[in-house]
């Protein structure tokens, strides 16, 4: 694993550099941003041989290791096929990004959240910890959240990522739920070490929630029925953010996980039930809509949840073909949908829109997008020879050999394949045949090298991939199917020639019924406005509704609870102190020794005296000179306290204290308006009640203190030590300086903070007053 | 002088609360000022209202005999708390010439919708 040492500190160095390369090259800094991404893909691909031939990294540094918690990563062959499709999209949507962003606001910002999404996404696919996973699955939810809402002038986009953090993450708290329960069951969070102890988790009568946990989620993640209307919305995030992060990489997090716990959690009933049926309607329901979408991102949003949807439900079936068909349509799925959102941006950039039914005749003025375009929509529609198709052929194979699911499935896979096909043909004839829908002489033009080298090239691997499937059969997906099912041995063949079988001629069916749906679209498009009102009632309803709740509950206890008085919350402070020390007193039966009345000197009554008509001085003051008096009277009063009872060091400082304090307050009344009775007589009598409730318990605290020896005081080490040990013979001021010597050191930076504050007070009151005559004072 | 120092402790609480609880700004803080020595004092009185001697070693000895001077730790921490209470008190009254000139009012109440 040392071997990712140096890409890791070249990302992050990059990445906290992107603003000087953003500023320095301007359009051009995609391409040196993009060596991170590269760095790291040339790293897996190093590793790669030794991986795929069964060998797996390990790295493990110990974190919170007391529960179970390590900052541990572990790359098989299916994390590393994953963070290298993550590392070789990211790297060419980066450059890509260059082009893009020329038109755009906000650049460096986007290319920083850009690199750090990639690096959690990488994190989720090579974390072996559950709880590091989890970490990086938030992280990839928190970067997504602010790539959304990166233009954050529009309220729409605002609220789009909003949502989109609030479904992932919130799916993602659950899930950690999930971890921990897991964590319970089987005794530890390592993924690599919970593979093997599958049988016991299963049965284990926590397994149920866990499992519940877990899929709430991966589905929200993974834009699955009926988490799935953010994905949607998340289309606000600029094209190339769209196509990596809500196509390519993190709406497959969710899937991944369940790829990964398919040998820990899967081959249950409930597995199979929840997982087969929510992808199975996310599949026809997203195939459905795309159908219906005239925004090309739009369009290509839905046919993403779709895929999910079909990964997601075959991943349920579980049979060992399904989860080949899953992994093959994943990998597929990932090279062709990032780039056809590439082509979409490509398409925006050069002709200024997006709506399919605005344009067309493209394709003498973008002859290279066409191109691009073509190879893209031909892995969309699963046309032969791309992996797209054998994904397809491998996924009706999965479906008619499963005897739970053959009559079921096989249909809705080929309505979705016939859509599918319909949204190729749309997004490939639509934008670029036909006549010339802009004006004359309106800039149209044709991407530059950085758009569409990216996805030329990936487009293109998707067709190469189909070609040459025998041997990425044989090299990449057979040690990534042994390693997610936690097999040996198992050796798989494909050939892009089946031969006439049932599911060949399924999926020429599929291409049939396709063409005619691409035709009559018009029609269907005049249906769908008819019943359109219908959608209104989705699940985003409910988003809706339960977002709405919060923030009547939010403003409702707002209400009752910060009435803004300060009085009022000085009173709960109080009453709640009262209510805790009452409590915790009758609880324990403290007992509370009679009360008797010692005979003290004439002079103690005296001093008390002093300090009691203080207090009642400053109750009942109604002038400003009377307020003065009464703290005067119990500032020394108490300074007198401590001469008579051998404290002088106190009663020095206290007489220097109150002296200081008399005169500010004495300054500041003169600022001050005449007293005045403020507050009802009931509001006053209520709070003497309680402050003659709260004066009698502290007196109760006093005498209880007072006769109570609870332990043995430290102070006799003081006695013994300060001179022999600290030398001096004040043994209060050795405790100050010396024992306690930070303690004194705190309290001259809280006295420097509190007269710097006074200081600013001060100064910036003096002006307000004196700025509206003197502009310059 | 237990006794009566227990009465002095409460009176001092409930003047302070009472005062705290007061719409009146200055009074506010004139209850800080005054629950403050309260608590010193009840922090005080925890080392016994003994007359003894001040906590100070003899021209001639070596260390501080506790069976006849008082308990010196309560004393440290209220010195600490003195100058601290003095240095908020300070604060408390800037603040409040802050508000007098601001909201123009020295009624919290008032001051709460003249933001």
């Amino acid at each position: 694993m040392t071997d990712f040492l140096l890409p890791t500190i070249v990302f992050t160095v990059l990445t906290a550099f992107a603003p000087f390369f953003v500023a320095r090259l301007k359009d051009r800094a995609g391409w040196i941003l993009a060596i991170g991404p590269a760095l790291f893909l040339a790293v897996l691909l190093k590793s790669a041989p030794g991986v795929l031939s069964g060998g797996k990294l390990t790295s493990s540094v110990s974190w919170i290791s007391e529960v179970g918690i390590n900052f541990s990563f572990y790359v098989d062959s299916f994390g590393l096929t994953f963070a290298s499709l993550v590392c070789l999209i990211g790297a060419f949507i980066i450059i890509y990004s260059g082009g893009y962003n020329s038109h755009y606001h906000y650049t460096t910002r986007f290319y920083v959240l850009m690199l750090a999404f990639m690096a959690s996404m990488v994190g989720v696919v090579l974390s072996d910890n559950l709880i590091l996973l989890f970490v990086f699955w938030e992280l990839t939810s928190i970067t997504s959240y602010l790539l959304i809402g990166i233009n954050h002038e529009e309220e729409a986009n605002v609220k789009a990522a909003l949502q989109a953090l609030v479904v992932t993450a919130g799916g993602g708290l659950v899930m950690l739920m999930g971890i921990v329960m897991l964590g319970n069951i089987a005794g530890t969070l390592e993924l690599s070490e919970l593979i093997a102890r599958g049988e016991v988790i299963r049965q284990h009568p926590l397994y149920f929630w866990t499992v519940i946990c877990f899929f709430v989620g991966c589905l929200t993640k993974s834009a699955q029925f009926p988490f799935h209307f953010w994905l949607p919305n998340a289309m606000a995030a600029p094209t190339p953010a769209s196509a990596f992060i809500h196509s390519a990489t993190m709406v497959k997090a969710g899937v991944f996980l369940l790829f990964r716990l398919t040998p820990v959690l899967g081959g249950t009933e409930i597995w199979f039930r929840v997982l087969t049926s929510a992808g199975a309607i996310t599949m026809v329901l997203g195939a459905l809509f795309s159908l219906l979408r005239h925004d090309m991102k739009q369009v290509l949003a839905y046919t993403t949840i779709s895929a999910l949807g079909t990964i997601t439900m075959l991943i349920g079936v579980g049979t060992e073909a399904s989860i080949v068909a899953a992994f093959v349509f994943m990998v597929a799925h990932a090279f062709y949908k990032g780039s056809l959102f590439l082509i979409t941006g490509m398409v925006d950039h050069g002709a200024g829109t997006r709506d399919l039914r605005q344009m067309g005749g493209l394709r003498k003025l973008m002859p290279i997008t066409c191109t691009v375009a073509f190879l893209g929509v031909l892995s969309l529609g699963g046309m032969m020879p791309t992996l797209s198709f054998l994904s397809k052929e491998l996924m009706l194979e999965a479906a008619l050999h499963n005897h739970a699911v053959e009559k079921i499935l096989p249909p809705a896979i080929v309505f979705t394949g016939a859509a599918f096909l319909a949204v190729a043909i749309r997004l490939f004839v639509v934008p670029f045949f036909g006549p010339l829908k802009h004006a004359e002489g309106a800039h149209v033009h044709e991407a530059p090298l950085s758009m569409w080298i990216g996805p030329g090239i990936l487009t293109a691997l998707g067709v190469f991939l189909g070609i040459t499937c025998a041997g990425f059969g044989k090299e990449v997906i057979t040690p990534v199917y042994n390693d997610i099912l936690h097999g040996h041995g198992h050796e798989l063949h494909f050939h892009v020639w089946h031969g006439v079988t049932k599911s060949f001629l399924l999926s020429l069916t599929a291409y049939a019924v396709g063409v005619a749906l691409f035709f009559m679209r018009r029609r269907i498009f005049a249906a769908f406005e008819k019943v359109e009102g219908i959608t209104k009632f989705g699940p985003e309803k409910g988003y809706d509704l339960f977002m709405g709740s919060i923030y009547k509950v939010a403003s409702f206890q707002t209400r009752i609870i910060q009435t803004g008085y300060l009085r009022h919350y000085m009173m709960v402070t109080v009453l709640f102190a009262l209510l805790m020390i009452g409590f915790a007193m009758l609880r324990e039966h403290t007992p509370i020794p009679a009360f008797e009345w010692e005979m003290s000197y004439l002079h103690e009554y005296g001093i008390a005296l002093m300090i009691v008509g203080g207090c009642v001085l400053a109750i009942l003051a109604n002038r400003k000179l009377m307020a003065i008096v009464a703290l005067t009277m119990v500032g020394f009063g108490v300074g007198v306290v401590y001469v008579y009872f051998s404290a002088p060091d106190l009663a020095m400082t206290q007489v220097l204290v109150e002296t200081l304090a008399t005169v500010m307050f004495a300054l500041v009344l003169a600022f001050m308006p005449p007293f005045r009775p403020l507050g009802t007589k009931r509001q006053r009598a209520l709070n003497l009640t309680v402050a003659a409730a709260f004066g009698t318990l502290m007196s109760v605290l006093t005498w209880i203190s007072f006769k109570l020896q609870a332990s043995e005081s430290i102070s006799s080490f003081f006695a013994e030590t300060s001179y022999l040990k600290a030398h001096g013979k004040n043994v209060v001021n050795v405790i100050l300086v010396d024992y306690r010597g930070w303690d004194t050191f705190g309290e001259i930076l809280v006295i420097s903070i509190a007269s710097i504050g006074v200081v600013t007070l001060l100064a910036h009151s003096v002006r307000t007053k004196k700025g509206a005559e003197v502009a310059d004072g | 002088m237990e006794s009566l120092i227990v009465i002095v402790v409460g009176v001092l609480y409930m003047t302070g609360i009472y005062l705290l609880l007061n719409r009146s700004i200055l009074k506010i803080v004139l209850g800080i000022s005054i629950i403050s020595q309260g608590v010193n004092l009840m922090i005080f009185a925890s080392a016994g209202m003994a007359r003894f001697n001040s906590p100070i070693i003899g021209a001639n000895e070596k260390v501080l005999d506790l069976a006849n001077a008082v308990d010196p730790l309560p004393q440290a921490l209220i010195l600490t708390a003195i100058v601290i209470s003095f240095g908020f008190l300070a604060y408390a009254i800037a603040l409040l010439i802050k508000v007098r000139n601001t909201a123009d009012t020295d009624d919290v109440d008032e001051v709460r919708f003249a933001e």
